[in-house]
C-alpha cells in the first residue's frame, strides 16, 4: 500500500519494503527520486552550500538537530526556511536574545476571558512546530537555552504541570555567529551534544555571490514547492535504519570516537575531552542516511569519514595548547581522521 | 537440507546476537557447524555456499572469486614490496662473506656457519615476505578502496559472513556483484614497485665487487709481508711447491721452517747418538720437504706421525747387552720435566764429584774435573776421566783416586731428595685433597697452598727434578759403587802383593806384572766410569736434541693442520703486534738500532756496536749506517766461520738465522743470528753464547768481530766508557725493565724467581690462544733464550 507524498508521487509502504526485496528496490528508487527533487527544489533557492544542504538533509531525515555556525548573511535562516518549505513542515523562528525567557520558547498558561469566566489557557510557544529555527542561540541565557534541552532530547516539553509532546518530526536548527561573541552565552557541552551535526556555513564563492545577486535582487520570486511531507521523512528515516553496514565500517566510527579520547597523537596534543558515545550513533545513523541518499544499499567508510567533522567538531574540547597555538577543532579532527583511516587501512 | 529464500530458513551463522532477531535466521547447532568446518576449502567457512541463503550464495559466489583474486594480488604485492628488503641484507651478507673468504679473514671452518646463517636468513626473509596473508574482508575492503566501491564488496561479504539473508542483504549483494563485474583487478591492484630497490642494487654492487675485486687488493699488506722474492731466491725458479707451501703455511711459517731445518742440521751434526741423529735427520728432511713443497699436507702429517712413533729412547735408557732397562722411559721422557731431571742429575753428580775430589791427589786432572763438575758438564768430566785412565799413576795417586771413587759412590748414595721436597709435596697433596673433599679452601689455606707450590717450584728450579731423576741417580750410584768396590779390591790385592816379599825373581817379576795389571784394571774402571758419564752426557744431549726435534715436529704439525686458515690468525696477531709496536713509540726504531755489551772474553773483547749514540742512550744503543751494518755482518760471519773451523763446535752467532750449537763442553746452546730482512722477525731478541769462553748478548746480531786477515778478533771501536744521562721522567716502564733485562742477562735472583711463573703463564696462554704456529715457536724460543743462567746451567 502506498501513500501520496506532497508532490503527488506515491510513497511505497516501508514495512512491506523491509520484508520484500522487490518492494525494497521500489522504496529505494522512490527515495532516490524524492531526494533528487528535494535537492533540486532547495537548489533553486539556496545557491551553493551543497555540503551544508546535504548535512542539513541528513540531519533532518535522521532526526537529529543541527547547529549552524556562520557569519551573518550567508543564508542560514534562508536555508532553514527553504528546508521547511521543501518538506512541507511547520516552521517557527525564534530570535534568541539575552532577555528571552524559557516561556517565550515553550509557552505558558495565560488568563483568558471566556464564557465561563477567566480561565488559565495554555499558550503554546514557538517550539511546538516541526522545524524550529533558533537564531543566534548563544545570545540567550543558559536558562533559556536549557529550555530547549528537553524539547531536543525527548521531543516533549513540560509547561506547568502539563507535559506535551512535540509534533513529529521535530527538528531544531540553531545558528551561531562566531564573530560577535561579546554578550553571548556559549552553549554548554551537554547541550551541544544534543546537536547531531554542527555545520559550518562558509562564505559563498564569487560565482555563488553572482548567482545570489541575480536571484535575489530582481523581480523574480523564488518559491519552493513542497516535495515531501513530514510523514515521508519518518518513512525514509525508518527505511534508513535498515541500511546494512559492515563491521569494519562500524569499527571505523568507533575508532574515530576513541581517537578523540587520546589514542590519536593529535588528540593527545590538543584535545581536553573527546566525543561521547552519542557521536558513534550519530556517525552510524548519518552514514546510513547518507548512503541511502547516495543510492547505495550499504553504508561505507567514506560516509563515516565524510560525517566525522560535522559530528565531532562540537563534541570535542580543545585544550590550552590548541588555544595557544591557534589550532581549530577541524584541524585536529582532520589529523585524527587521517590517522585513524591509515590505521584502519593497515590493519 | 535445501535452504529456502525465507529468511527464517536461512542458517544463523553469525555469533553476534544482534544479527539473529534482525534477520530471523535459524540458529545452527554446534554439530552442524562443526561438520561444515571440517570441510576444508579455500573459501572461508562462513562463506561456503551451503551455509548461505541460496540467493545470497549465488550472488556472493562471484564476489568471493573476485575477493580471492584481490587477496592473492595483495599478498603477492606485499611480498614483492618486501623483496628488496630481503634481498639487500642477504646480498650484503654474501658480499661480506665473499670478501672475508677471499681475503682469508675467515677460517675455512667458518664457511659452514656462514652457510647456515645465510640459509636461516633466507628462510626468515621468505617467511617475512609472505607473512600475514590478508584476510578476505581486508582484501575486499582494499578492493573497495581502490575501486571507489563504497564498501560494497566488503559489506556484501560481511553480511554473508553474518548469514544475513534479508532483503537488504540480497539487494546489497546484488548491487555489489554488479559493481564487481566490471572491475579490472590488475588496474586496481597493480603489483607494487618493490621498496628499497636502491639498497638492493647497492648490495648487488657490493656483492659483485666482492666477487671480482682483485685478490691482491684484498690481501693487502699480508701479501706484501710474504717474502716472495726470498722464496724465489731460495728455491729454483718456477718451483711449484713454493707456491703451494706459501699458500699453505704463509711466509712467516716458511721462514721459520727454513730456520728450523738449519737448526736441526746443526744439532744433528753435534749429537753422537746414532739413532737420535738419524731421527733428527728424518725430521729435518720432512721439514725441508714441506718447505720446498715437495710433499703435500697429508703426506707430511703421515710422516710426522711415523717420526713421532719412531722417536728413539735416550742412550742410557736403552737396554745394553745383558742389561734390562727397568726404568720407565716413555712416560718420563716427555715434556719439560726431562730438562729438570737432567739438571738434577747434573747437579747431584757435579756436587758428588766436587766432594770426592777433596781426597783426590792434586793434579791438573783434578782441577779440570772440579771445573767440569762445577759446570755440571758430564762430557767434560768424562774426557778428564779418560785422560786420567790413560795416564800412569803412582801408587799414591792411585790410592787417592780410589779413595775419591769411594767417596763419590758414597756421595751419590746420599739421599738426593731434600727433605723439603717431601714435606712440601705432602703439604700440597693434603691441601688439594681437602679442597676436593670440601669443595674449597679457606683463604688462609689457599694462601698456604700457593706458598707451598711456589716453594716447591723454587726447590725444583734450584735442584732440578730430583725425585724424577731418582732412577738415574740410583743407577749412577750403583755404577760408581761397583767401580769403587772393584778399584778398592784391586788396590787391596796390590797391597797384598806388595807385602809378599822374597821369592824368586820370577815370582817378583810376576807380582810386579800383576800389580801393573791391577793398576791398569783400576784405570779401566775409571775408563768405565768415564764411559758411563759420557753416556749420561750423551743422553742428556740426545734428549735435548729430541726436545728440539719434538718442538719442531709439533709446530710443523700445527702449521699443517691449521693450513691456510691460520692466515687470518697470523694477520690478526701481526696487527695486534703492530699495534703494540705503535704504542711502544720509539721502540719501533730498535730494528735499526743495536745494542751491545762488552764481551767477557779476552779473545773477544770488543765494543758492542759502533755508531752514534741513540736517543735514550741509557742502554748504549747506537745507530749505525747501512755500510757499517754490512761491514759488521760480514765480519761476524767471518768470525763465526773461523771459530767453527778452529773449534768445530760453536753457535751460529754470525749466521742469518737463529740457531743452536754445541759449545766445546758439549752443551747445546741456542744462539741467534742476524734475522732475515723482515721487520717483524727482526724484532726478536736474540742471544748467543757460542764460544766456551766468549759470551755476549745482542739484539739479534750475535757478537764478535773476526779479523779476516789476522784470524784473531779485533776491535772495531775503541772500548770507552760513555756516561749518558738518563731522561727525567717517571722511570722505566715494566716493558723497559724486561727489555733491559733481556740485554743484560737474566742471572739475577729476582728474575730466577719469576721466570718459572712467567714461562708457565706464557705456555698456558700459548695453549689457550689461537696463535699461528710460527708465533708460538717464537714465544717458546724467546722463553728458552731468557732462561735464568748462572749457577743453574
Amino acid at each position: 500500500m502506498s501513500e501520496r507524498s506532497a508532490s503527488g508521487a506515491s510513497r511505497p509502504d516501508i514495512d512491506a519494503a523491509l520484508a520484500d526485496e522487490g518492494r525494497l528496490r521500489e522504496a529505494l528508487g522512490w527515495v532516490q527520486e524524492r531526494m533528487a527533487a528535494l535537492r533540486s527544489g532547495i537548489g533553486e533557492v539556496i545557491v551553493g552550500q551543497q555540503e551544508v544542504v546535504e548535512g542539513a538533509l541528513v540531519g533532518l531525515f535522521a532526526g537529529g538537530h543541527i547547529l549552524l555556525e556562520g557569519v551573518p548573511g550567508v543564508g542560514k535562516t534562508m536555508l532553514v526556511r527553504t528546508l521547511a518549505a521543501a518538506v512541507d513542515l511547520e516552521f517557527s523562528r525564534v530570535q534568541f536574545t539575552p532577555d528571552l525567557m524559557p516561556t517565550d520558547i515553550v509557552g505558558t498558561h495565560m488568563l483568558a476571558e471566556g464564557a465561563g469566566g477567566r480561565t488559565l489557557e495554555l499558550r503554546k510557544g514557538p517550539v511546538f512546530t516541526n522545524l524550529l529555527l533558533a537564531d543566534e542561540v548563544n545570545r540567550a541565557t543558559p536558562k533559556t537555552q536549557s529550555a530547549l534541552l528537553e524539547a531536543m532530547a525527548e521531543g516533549r516539553v513540560t509547561i506547568g504541570r502539563e507535559t506535551l509532546s512535540l509534533p513529529r518530526p521535530f527538528f531544531v536548527m540553531a545558528t551561531q555567529n562566531p564573530l560577535e561573541m561579546e554578550g553571548t552565552y556559549p552553549l554548554p557541552e551537554a547541550q551541544l551534544d544534543r546537536f547531531m551535526f554542527k555545520l559550518d556555513v562558509p562564505f559563498p564563492s564569487r560565482a555563488d555571490l553572482h548567482e545570489i545577486v541575480a536571484r535575489t535582487v530582481s523581480h523574480q520570486e523564488q518559491e519552493v514547492r513542497p516535495v515531501l511531507r513530514g510523514d515521508d521523512i519518518l518513512a525514509v528515516r525508518r527505511l534508513a535504519l535498515g541500511v546494512p553496514i559492515a563491521h569494519h565500517v562500524v569499527d571505523l566510527a568507533i575508532r574515530l570516537v576513541e581517537a578523540t579520547h587520546g589514542s590519536a597523537d593529535a588528540a593527545k596534543q590538543y584535545l581536553r575531552a573527546g566525543a561521547s558515545p552519542r557521536a558513534v550513533q550519530a556517525l552510524i545513523l548519518g552514514a546510513k542516511m547518507r548512503a541511502l541518499f547516495a543510492g547505495r544499499s550499504n553504508a561505507a567508510r567514506e560516509d563515516v569519514q565524510a560525517l566525522a567533522m560535522p559530528v565531532l567538531r562540537h563534541r570535542v574540547l580543545l585544550n590550552f595548547d590548541a588555544e595557544a597555538d591557534g589550532v581549530a577543532s577541524d584541524k585536529v579532527l582532520a589529523a585524527i581522521v587521517a590517522e585513524v583511516g591509515k590505521q584502519a587501512a593497515g590493519g | 537440507m535445501a535452504l529456502g529464500l525465507n529468511p527464517s530458513d536461512s542458517p544463523c551463522v553469525d555469533k553476534g546476537e544482534e544479527a539473529r532477531p534482525a534477520t530471523g535466521c535459524r540458529p545452527v547447532g554446534r554439530v552442524r557447524r562443526e561438520k561444515h568446518v571440517s570441510r576444508a576449502a579455500t573459501t572461508p567457512t562462513e562463506l561456503r555456499p551451503n551455509r548461505l541463503d541460496a540467493a545470497v550464495s549465488a550472488r556472493v559466489a562471484g564476489l568471493i572469486r573476485v575477493a580471492a583474486r584481490a587477496r592473492r594480488r595483495i599478498w603477492l604485492g606485499r611480498a614483492s614490496r618486501r623483496l628488496a628488503w630481503v634481498v639487500a641484507p642477504l646480498l650484503t651478507v654474501y658480499a661480506v662473506w665473499a670478501l672475508a673468504a677471499r681475503a682469508t679473514w675467515l677460517a675455512a671452518e667458518a664457511d659452514g656457519n656462514v652457510a647456515i646463517a645465510a640459509a636461516i636468513g633466507l628462510v626468515g626473509g621468505l617467511l617475512w615476505m609472505l607473512w600475514r596473508r590478508p584476510g578476505w574482508l581486508e582484501a575486499a575492503a582494499t578492493l573497495d578502496d581502490r575501486g571507489a566501491g563504497g564498501d560494497r564488496v566488503s559489506t556484501a561479504l560481511d553480511l554473508a559472513r553474518q548469514g544475513r539473508a534479508d532483503p537488504w542483504a540480497r539487494v546489497q549483494a546484488q548491487e555489489a556483484t554488479q559493481w564487481a563485474e566490471g572491475l579490472d583487478l590488475p588496474a586496481l591492484l597493480p603489483m607494487p614497485r618493490p621498496q628499497g630497490i636502491g639498497w638492493a642494487a647497492a648490495a648487488a654492487a657490493l656483492a659483485a665487487l666482492a666477487l671480482f675485486l682483485p685478490q691482491a687488493l684484498l690481501l693487502g699488506d699480508s701479501l706484501d709481508a710474504r717474502p716472495a722474492e726470498g722464496l724465489q731466491l731460495a728455491l729454483p725458479p718456477g718451483h711449484a711447491g713454493v707456491v703451494v707451501a706459501a699458500e699453505l703455511l704463509g711466509a712467516d711459517a716458511l721462514e721459520l721452517l727454513r730456520a728450523d731445518a738449519a737448526l736441526l742440521a746443526d744439532v744433528e751434526s753435534q749429537v753422537d747418538d746414532a739413532p737420535t741423529r738419524r731421527w733428527l735427520r728424518d725430521v729435518r728432511r720432512v721439514i725441508e720437504d714441506v718447505e720446498a713443497g715437495a710433499i703435500d699436507r697429508r703426506e707430511a702429517l703421515a710422516r710426522l706421525a711415523e717420526l713421532e712413533a719412531a722417536r728413539p729412547e735416550p742412550p742410557e735408557q736403552r737396554p745394553t747387552e745383558g742389561e734390562d732397562s727397568k726404568e720407565p722411559t716413555s712416560r718420563e721422557a716427555a715434556g719439560a720435566d726431562e730438562r729438570d731431571r737432567d739438571r738434577a742429575v747434573k747437579n747431584a753428580l757435579g756436587k758428588a764429584v766436587e766432594q770426592s775430589l777433596d781426597v783426590a791427589p792434586k793434579s791438573a786432572e783434578r782441577e779440570d774435573l772440579r771445573k767440569a763438575a762445577k759446570e755440571g758438564d758430564l762430557g767434560a768430566m768424562a774426557k778428564v776421566l779418560e785422560k786420567l785412565a790413560d795416564r800412569d799413576m803412582s801408587d799414591k795417586e792411585l790410592e787417592g783416586w780410589v779413595k775419591a771413587a769411594e767417596k763419590l759412590a758414597k756421595a751419590l748414595g746420599v739421599k738426593q731428595v731434600p727433605k723439603q721436597f717431601d714435606e712440601l709435596a705432602e703439604k700440597i697433596r693434603r691441601l688439594e685433597q681437602k679442597r676436593r673433599e670440601q669443595g674449597g679452601l679457606t683463604p688462609m689455606e689457599q694462601r698456604r697452598l700457593h706458598n707451598a707450590r711456589r716453594a716447591l717450584d723454587a726447590l725444583r728450579r734450584e735442584h732440578g727434578d730430583v725425585a724424577g731423576a731418582k732412577h738415574q741417580l740410583q743407577r749412577l750410584e750403583r755404577g760408581a759403587r761397583q767401580a769403587a768396590d772393584e778399584m778398592r779390591r784391586m788396590q787391596q790385592e796390590r797391597g797384598r802383593l806388595d807385602k809378599q816379599r822374597g821369592g824368586s825373581a820370577e815370582d817378583q817379576s810376576r807380582r810386579a806384572a800383576q800389580r801393573k795389571q791391577m793398576a791398569k784394571d783400576i784405570r779401566q774402571q775409571m775408563q768405565r766410569a768415564a764411559n758411563e758419564m759420557r753416556r749420561q752426557g750423551e743422553g742428556q744431549r740426545s734428549r735435548q736434541a729430541r726436545r728440539i726435534g719434538d718442538s719442531r715436529l709439533r709446530d710443523l704439525r700445527q702449521a699443517l693442520r691449521r693450513g691456510a686458515s691460520s692466515d687470518k690468525d697470523r694477520r690478526d696477531f701481526s696487527k695486534r703486534a703492530r699495534g703494540q709496536q705503535a704504542q711502544q713509540g720509539q721502540q719501533g726504531q730498535q730494528g735499526e738500532q743495536g745494542s751491545g755489551e762488552q764481551g767477557d772474553s779476552e779473545r773477544q773483547a770488543q765494543q758492542g756496536k759502533p755508531g752514534e749514540q741513540g736517543k735514550d742512550g741509557a742502554q748504549g744503543q747506537g745507530r749505525e749506517t747501512a755500510e757499517q751494518a754490512a761491514r759488521r755482518r760480514a765480519a761476524q760471519r767471518e768470525a763465526a766461520e773461523r771459530r767453527q773451523a778452529q773449534q768445530g763446535q760453536q753457535g751460529e752467532g754470525g749466521r742469518k738465522r737463529p740457531g743452536a750449537g754445541l759449545n766445546p763442553t758439549g752443551r747445546i746452546k741456542l744462539g741467534a743470528g742476524d734475522m732475515p730482512d723482515n721487520s717483524r722477525m727482526r724484532q726478536m731478541a736474540g742471544q748467543g753464547k757460542p764460544g766456551g769462553a766468549g759470551k755476549g748478548q745482542g739484539e739479534g746480531y750475535g757478537e764478535g768481530e773476526g779479523g779476516a786477515e789476522s784470524g784473531t778478533a779485533k776491535r772495531i771501536g775503541a772500548a770507552r766508557t760513555e756516561k749518558v744521562r738518563g731522561q727525567q721522567g717517571d722511570g722505566p716502564s715494566t716493558k723497559q725493565v724486561f727489555v733491559d733485562a733481556a740485554r743484560k742477562g737474566f742471572a739475577k735472583t729476582g728474575w730466577r724467581d719469576v721466570y718459572a711463573e712467567y714461562s708457565e703463564v706464557a705456555e698456558e696462554m700459548l695453549e689457550k690462544e689461537s696463535l699461528p704456529p710460527g708465533r708460538k715457536a717464537m714465544v717458546r724460543r724467546y722463553y728458552e733464550l731468557i732462561r735464568p743462567r748462572g749457577s743453574g746451567e
